[in-house]
């Protein structure tokens, strides 16, 4: 009985602790349908007088060439800097190298750099590689900047995997990619989801190289798309709030899609050990 | 695996080989950081420390480096904290869980640009959905400023960065608790244990690379704070809300003085190893194995 | 275990779909692209400058043109854009710039070329303001070529709460002050005026208005580029007193609001009275305001015009000039200036546009004053103080906004004005 009474208290505090959590996004929803003339009389509460789902139609024109390239940039330069990062993670606990701390340190320590010191660096370089405009481009200055992110988050979290796994494999006769492959990978998921959704959201959502490494709206990603859509000298609240809707829905879609490992992989990958 | 020496080293290859990009890249923010460089041309002429102490004079300076520390402690040990204490609820929720992790997972999905905009609407002290809702149950409003109010200005934009991110740590706990063996806290409970004593004396210990990991991307996103300032305060009231990389970002492309917004960045940088020093001696002792 | 393998699979296509697709997007710079930076990118500004793309196509069918618009501010991260591509070496064929201190930086840095023979070949110079040639010429040579003026000494007003409280549209610091004193009386429940903070910029707005209002143009140019003593000036101390004693009639959360916010304020009834430029038109249009019903304007000080302009700049080293120089040229003539300006909610910057084409009252006195009075540049889009003392100087007017003290902002901007070389930086300005 106890814990019945448990689970319903536990349960009201959550559901009242969502609703205040949707507060802000309340008022990103009711904006998102107004016109720009009932935004002006920033009754954030209010609903609209009545829903004008033409914003949404005039965002996505606006942005679906950004949402292409969003996807295609953030989905493939997060895989490889998951990849690159976890392999780096493997190599870096699992063999017992004696440099092993101290690399690890100068790996990691960049991470808490924000980009905004090497911008311009980062512009020649590309320039150099004569990358500029182009999705290789992006992907490659992205997995740069966030590859020692998915390091830090993938070692430690293969730091808690049990030794007598890795003896029993071995005697098995299992190779490290094997091994990787087949063991870590799926026992550690946890761990490879969080940095992958740390990871994605954070090139999802950057802003600023992706004006300052584009030519026009070929390559360039969704987030200067969105930041346009408000004007400089006009203010256009309502589109870019239905706008924020429509971008957001891509790493909704990823949340959901890692939800479902984590959620229900975990288990099965402990039982198997 | 230590037979296998020579995979290991080409598993490092690749990260090496960016982080030596992004180094290269950072030795060019070092030199610049020693020179004179101020206007749009570089000038790469040597003047030792003098960026390091005009910063350090600098009154502003100062108050960044209050906030962010104020950033380091009242953004991460409630996020931190609160993600695991929902997890915990939600983990006894059944097949609720499904939909509320999403909920709070959701502000992850918005960019800080939305958010901050999103959240100045919130504390918006004449028609802010906050006071509102504060009026509307009778409470008086006209005195509460929110983000209008140099003197807790900080502490609200740090709430708003704890509504995104509490989502996160959430998720993370949540994959962290399911993994434990179901038959831990069963036993627990069998030898009379209380709930809190569950939490805190079995699960909590158990999950400790949840925590470590929690924190660290925490602490990267607080030293790393700048769109949401921007897009909030500009860093006002005054300088009350400023963080090092938006003074970093505005000595550089506002003031035009490369060399001071350089030389913050360093600082930036001994902040963060002030951070990963200690993780990586802990891994030292515990990490690696033979 | 199965699933691990689904997750690998689904992302190794991803892989390949990457490699793919960027193999087939490795666009060259083309000779035939006309690669250009602006921060017009919504709405009635982005077709403003679209109306100027239809034209230069027009007079070249063979160029690409390249938008790269850059959203952020008020142009504050356009620096970074820009500072970027031009130290990699990669300039874009024209970008949106302004005036002043605001291009001189780039010039200093040697980023910019000279395009005279635009500006004679146009009689340009005989064609605008003298306040322009000023600000746009540097050691006798120009860089751009400015495309519209906006003006930014206009105090909007909702024209019901004045007729209420029976006061007429002030024209002079002094009646702007009787009028918030008489608005507080009448109304306690209504903020006088409007002030949107969120973005620093627009305290200097008020800066600029206190200085030009309390020393007229001369020193207002003086002060702005740090030809005064700021300690001891007693004109200065002047301004910024008269600045604190409108301070109490200042919308108290303006740290809260964003420009279109604050000038919501009038229409939603809670402040009478908003310092901005003229942009603020058309988004009281677009939210539905009448005007000369629910509100007009007032220029203040009524004999002088203040504002800024956006101007074209020419990048060096772009590898095709003649398509950023046929859209200077372009630029320069009326049939431009007009189809954009009239769009944009600016007016000509070139006096031969007559002001009767401007359907509202405003411009039409914006165009007419800009041909025939006295015109200055505001402090911070206008180029009169650097960007390094402007970036200061909100800091202080902010935090001055909260604790009204005067001596010790006059400190702190006397302070900064040393600092960051003020006068130093801005004798160009003072050079015959």
């Amino acid at each position: 009985m106890k814990d019945k009474h448990f689970v319903i208290a536990s349960g009201i505090i959550i559901s009242i602790l969502a609703v205040v959590w949707m507060l802000p996004v309340y008022a990103l929803i009711t904006t998102s349908l107004k016109t720009q003339q009932e935004v002006a009389m920033q009754d954030y509460l209010r609903l609209p007088q009545e829903p004008r789902l033409s914003n949404f139609v005039e965002a996505f024109d606006a942005l679906k060439v950004g949402l292409r390239n969003s996807v295609i940039i953030s989905l493939s330069a997060t895989f490889l800097c998951v990849l690159i990062g976890s392999l780096a993670g493997y190599s870096l606990t699992g063999f017992g190298f004696r440099f092993a701390t101290p690399l690890f340190f100068f790996i990691v320590v960049v991470t808490f750099l924000p980009y905004h010191v090497i911008l311009i660096p980062i512009t020649q370089f590309l320039n150099t590689l004569n990358l500029i405009n182009t999705y290789s481009g992006l992907i490659l200055i992205y997995v740069i900047l966030n590859a020692p992110m998915a390091t830090l988050i993938t070692g430690t979290f293969f730091m808690k995997m049990p030794p007598e796994l890795e003896e029993a494999a071995l005697l098995d006769g299992c190779k490290p990619l094997t091994f990787y492959r087949k063991i870590l990978i799926p026992v550690s998921l946890p761990g490879l989801i969080s940095a992958t959704i740390l990871v994605f959201v954070q090139i999802y959502n950057e802003f600023l190289l992706g004006i300052v490494l584009t030519r026009g709206p070929d390559v360039k990603p969704v987030m200067p798309f969105l930041a346009e859509l408000k004007g400089t000298q006009i203010a256009q609240w309502h589109i870019q709030m239905a706008g924020a809707l429509i971008t957001s829905a891509i790493p909704v879609i990823v949340f959901i899609f890692l939800g479902r490992y984590f959620i229900s992989g975990l288990m099965a990958g402990y039982g198997k050990g | 695996m230590k037979y296998y020496k020579s995979y290991g080293i080409a598993f490092l290859v690749p990260i090496l080989l960016i982080v030596g990009i992004f180094y290269g890249m950072l030795i060019w923010d070092f030199a610049a950081a020693f020179t004179s460089w101020q206007g749009l041309q570089p000038t790469w002429e040597f003047v030792g420390f003098s960026n390091f102490s005009r910063l350090f004079e600098l009154e502003r300076f100062w108050i960044n480096v209050r906030n962010n520390l104020l950033w380091l402690v009242f953004f991460i040990v409630p996020t931190a904290l609160g993600g695991f204490v929902l997890a915990y609820f939600l983990s006894n929720l059944g097949r609720a869980e499904n939909v509320f992790w999403k909920i709070f997972l959701f502000p992850m999905a918005l960019s800080f640009v939305v958010t901050g905009t999103l959240w100045a609407w919130m504390y918006d002290p004449s028609s802010g959905v906050i006071n509102t809702i504060l009026g509307g149950i009778g409470i008086n409003t006209s005195r509460l400023g929110w983000i209008a109010d140099p003197k807790i200005a900080v502490y609200c934009m740090i709430l708003s960065a704890f509504w995104q991110y509490l989502g996160f740590s959430l998720v993370l706990y949540l994959g962290a608790i399911k993994g434990l063996p179901s038959e831990m806290i069963e036993a627990a409970k069998v030898d009379g244990a209380s709930r809190f004593k569950i939490l805190f004396r079995i699960i909590f210990p158990n999950i400790a690379h949840a925590t470590l990991i929690c924190t660290t991307m925490l602490a990267i996103t607080t030293l790393k704070v700048f769109d949401l300032v921007w897009i909030m305060t500009r860093g006002g009231p005054g300088v009350s809300t400023e963080v090092l990389p938006y003074l970093m970002y505005r000595l550089t492309f506002e003031s035009r003085d490369f060399g001071m917004g350089a030389a913050t960045s360093i600082v930036m940088l001994i902040f963060s190893a002030a951070i990963v020093i200690p993780y990586s001696l802990w891994m030292l002792g515990k990490w690696v194995r033979a | 275990m199965r699933k691990s393998y689904t997750f690998m699979v689904v992302m190794v296509l991803f892989t390949v779909a990457f490699f793919a697709f960027s193999s087939v997007s490795f666009a060259q710079p083309s000779e035939k692209e006309f690669i250009i930076f602006h921060y017009w990118t919504a709405g009635g500004e982005k077709e403003a400058i679209n109306a100027l793309f239809e034209m230069y196509q027009e007079r070249n069918p063979e160029v690409k043109i390249v938008e790269n618009p850059v959203a952020g501010g008020g142009g504050e991260t356009m620096l970074a854009v820009l500072m970027s591509n031009l130290a990699a070496g990669i300039p874009p064929d024209t970008f949106q710039d302004h005036q002043g201190n605001q291009q001189k930086d780039y010039i200093d840095a040697g980023y910019l070329d000279i395009v005279d023979d635009i500006w004679i070949e146009a009689n340009f110079e005989e064609r605008i303001n003298p306040m322009w040639t000023k600000t746009l010429k540097f050691s006798d040579h120009v860089y751009s070529v400015p495309i519209n003026a906006h003006r930014t000494n206009w105090l909007w007003y909702n024209k019901k709460v004045l007729d209420e409280v029976g006061i007429k549209a002030p024209e002079t610091y002094d009646e702007l002050l009787e009028a918030c004193q008489k608005i507080k009386e009448a109304k306690p429940e209504i903020s006088p005026l409007a002030l949107g903070s969120r973005e620093k910029v627009w305290v200097t707005y008020l800066y600029d208005m206190v200085l030009l209002t309390t020393g007229g143009p001369d020193f207002y140019e003086k002060a702005n580029t740090g030809r005064i003593d700021f300690l001891n000036d007693p004109t200065f101390r002047q301004a910024m007193e008269r600045f604190a004693a409108l301070i109490p009639y200042i919308y108290p959360w303006h740290a809260t609001k964003s420009w279109d916010e604050a000038a919501a304020l009038l229409k939603t009834g809670e402040s009478a009275m908003y310092w901005m430029g003229d942009w603020v038109l058309g988004y009281y249009l677009s939210i539905g305001m009448e005007p000369e019903v629910d509100f007009s304007a007032t220029a203040i000080p009524s004999d002088v015009w203040m504002g800024h302009a956006d101007t074209f700049a020419f990048p060096s080293g772009v590898p095709n000039p003649n398509n950023a120089r046929d859209w200077m040229r372009m630029c320069t003539t009326p049939e431009a200036q007009e189809a954009f300006n009239l769009i944009k909610g600016s007016v000509t910057i070139v006096n031969d546009v007559p002001p009767d084409v401007y359907p509202d009252p405003y411009r039409q006195r914006s165009a007419n004053d800009l041909g025939t009075l006295r015109a200055v540049c505001d402090g911070y889009h206008g180029g009169m103080m650097t960007p390094a003392f402007a970036s200061e100087i909100m800091d202080i007017l902010t935090r001055f906004l909260v604790d009204e003290e005067v001596d010790a902002a006059i400190e702190d901007i006397a302070r900064a004005a040393e600092r960051t070389q003020l006068a130093e930086d801005c004798s160009w300005f003072w050079e015959e």
